[in-house]
């Protein structure tokens, strides 16, 4: 290997995954299914060969997946993790049974094997909170009835995702018998405990963290959450749930100023996570899938749409709205790649890897278009006429 | 008239406050998490829908609040004042002596005959305060009254 050659492609690489962050913040997209076309592009079947940085891309990648989630625990408040609960809660149980089975179903469908099967179970369920927060914020939406109605659903979903991982890592990593009843009651008990000790012991971990001192405060959070998500994997509960308590127990002004500081680092890291994914998929693959994967785009899109917009209805939106809203929440994104991710590494069918990408990606695209559509957001009404 | 004001969370971007307005449009205030406010309208074709009016930063809400807050008292009270020679107005400085004491325990009406309609504590409007307002140093209070009233209740108030 020549000097500097892993330097030269980490810095080519995020060089341009750079350019693709600025045109999607021109189009007023999320980065996300950008990042994943631009994986494709590189490596092995690709344009661009990325050899000599794949090992930093995976330690990377994996760093990604525990920042991710990290900061979805450090991210909401407690109230707002209870709000989106009790807001949506008759919903979200509609919700996780239509997605999560219609993405099992498929699995078996598609002659994935039992582990293909459940992980693309995980793929189908959980909306982008990425994806459809961005485009409320660049719509002008937030204001909108349904807004809130939408924002506590995409919390409850992913408060659901992160109870399911342990679950499925366990399903996923475990031999088919009755050991597999051992670790689920280990994985369960664990993270039971660890939730207790987060809600119970949360502030006092987070004054122990919290200090004004940015780099301490910034290197305290990332090492625990890294700690916690190391320990969780050692005993098969998986990293990510680790780190989503961890974030659960980082509060007060500890949770304000991590919030603020860990941002940018997991804007990094899921970067890569997503480029490394698709880098990890070889675009000759896709063809062969494309087809199955258009279709449980269009089902699941579907199966989103409809319960959504049931629960605005309910909540006393018009018609208007719920179009909006179900056609806002179609993509999946950021915890089907994660989910994906798990069934790749513990094994499933060699398709899993190129469905679940070409899946996100459709939807990901398609349905901001979509949305655009449904409610142009040039028009609104002028207040004051322009000279 | 005071209206009723919905707050909701909106989780990972803020607060929401919503009310209607008095030409039945909903009028909604989102408290970002970085400070910023913005302040939208529903749409006069889907009531569900908004457009954005404002998007101010933290010292915009804070003067617009002021804005809106304090000076809609002062432009009431410039009205008042044009009531006649019998009935005056005055801004008043709490003083020393009266700071602590709540406004039942001064009687100001009871020895003056005039009213302290309202005060301004830190650039905020208190109007129409009861009698267990309790007065601190430094409060502007708009008081109303006949010429000679509310000469003595300046005496009492400002001393």
């Amino acid at each position: 290997m020549e000097g500097g050659s892993v330097l030269l492609e980490v810095g080519l690489v995020i060089l341009l995954l750079s350019l693709v962050a600025r045109l999607a913040g021109q189009l007023g997209i999320s980065a996300m299914p950008l990042y994943m076309l631009a994986g494709l592009a590189f490596g092995e079947g690709g344009l661009i060969p990325v050899a000599t940085a794949t090992e930093f891309l995976e330690i990377g990648a994996e760093i990604g997946v525990v920042l991710l989630l990290l900061m979805l625990g450090v991210e909401y408040r407690a109230d707002e993790l209870v709000a989106g609960l009790r807001r949506t809660a008759p919903l979200a149980a509609i919700d996780v049974t239509m997605n999560v089975g219609i993405g099992i179903a498929a699995g078996f469908a598609l002659d994935l094997d039992w582990i293909g099967a459940l992980a693309l179970g995980g793929v189908t369920y959980a909306s982008s909170s990425g994806i459809v927060a961005k485009a409320i914020d660049e719509l002008g939406w937030l204001a909108n009835r349904e807004t809130p109605w939408l924002l506590s659903l995409l919390v409850a979903e992913d408060l659901v995702m992160a109870a399911l991982l342990p679950l499925l890592a366990v399903v996923l990593a475990g031999s088919v018998g009755v050991g597999i009843i051992g670790q689920l009651g280990l994985a369960l008990g664990a993270t039971a405990l660890v939730l207790a000790g987060a809600l119970r012991f949360g502030e006092r971990i987070s004054r122990w963290l919290y200090t004004e001192h940015t780099e301490a405060m910034l290197l305290g959070a990332l090492g625990l959450g890294l700690l916690v998500a190391g320990a969780a994997e050692r005993i098969q509960v998986s990293a990510a749930v680790g780190a989503f308590l961890v974030g659960i127990a980082i509060s007060g002004p500890a949770q304000e100023l991590s919030r603020n500081l860990l941002r940018p680092l997991r804007d990094l890291f899921a970067a890569l996570f997503f480029t490394f994914f698709s880098l990890t998929i070889d675009p000759r693959d896709i063809p062969a899938v494309l087809g199955p994967a258009l279709l449980l785009a269009a089902v699941t899109a579907a199966s989103k749409y409809w319960p959504v917009s049931w629960g605005l209805a309910r909540v006393g939106v018009g018609p208007r709205g719920r179009r909006r809203g179900g056609l806002l929440m179609m993509p999946r994104g950021e915890f089907s790649i994660v989910v994906a991710e798990l069934g790749v590494a513990s094994g499933a069918h060699a398709r899993l890897g190129p469905l679940a990408a070409t899946y996100v990606l459709a939807l990901a695209l398609v349905s901001p278009i979509a949305v655009r559509f449904a409610a142009p957001r040039t028009w609104r009404p002028r207040l004051i006429p322009l000279p | 008239m005071v209206r009723e004001v919905e707050e909701t969370v909106l989780p990972g971007v803020g607060l929401q406050f919503s009310f209607e307005t008095a030409d039945g449009k909903r009028l909604s205030v989102i408290a970002r998490r970085n400070g910023r406010h913005q302040v939208s309208l529903s749409h006069p074709d889907d009531p569900d829908a908004s457009y954005e009016v404002l998007d101010l930063d933290e010292s915009d809400a804070r003067q617009l609040a002021e804005l809106l807050g304090g000076s809609q008292i002062i432009r009431d009270l410039e009205r008042v004042q044009q009531l006649g020679h019998e009935v005056t107005i005055e801004w008043v400085e709490v003083g020393d002596a009266a700071a602590g004491e709540s406004l039942g325990d001064l009687h100001v009406r009871g020895e003056t005959g005039a009213t302290i309609v309202a005060i301004l504590r830190d650039g905020r409007p208190i109007v129409n305060p009861g009698p267990d307002m309790v007065l601190e140093a430094g409060d502007q209070l708009a008081v109303l009254g006949t010429p000679d009233g509310v000469e003595q209740a300046t005496a009492l108030l400002s001393g």
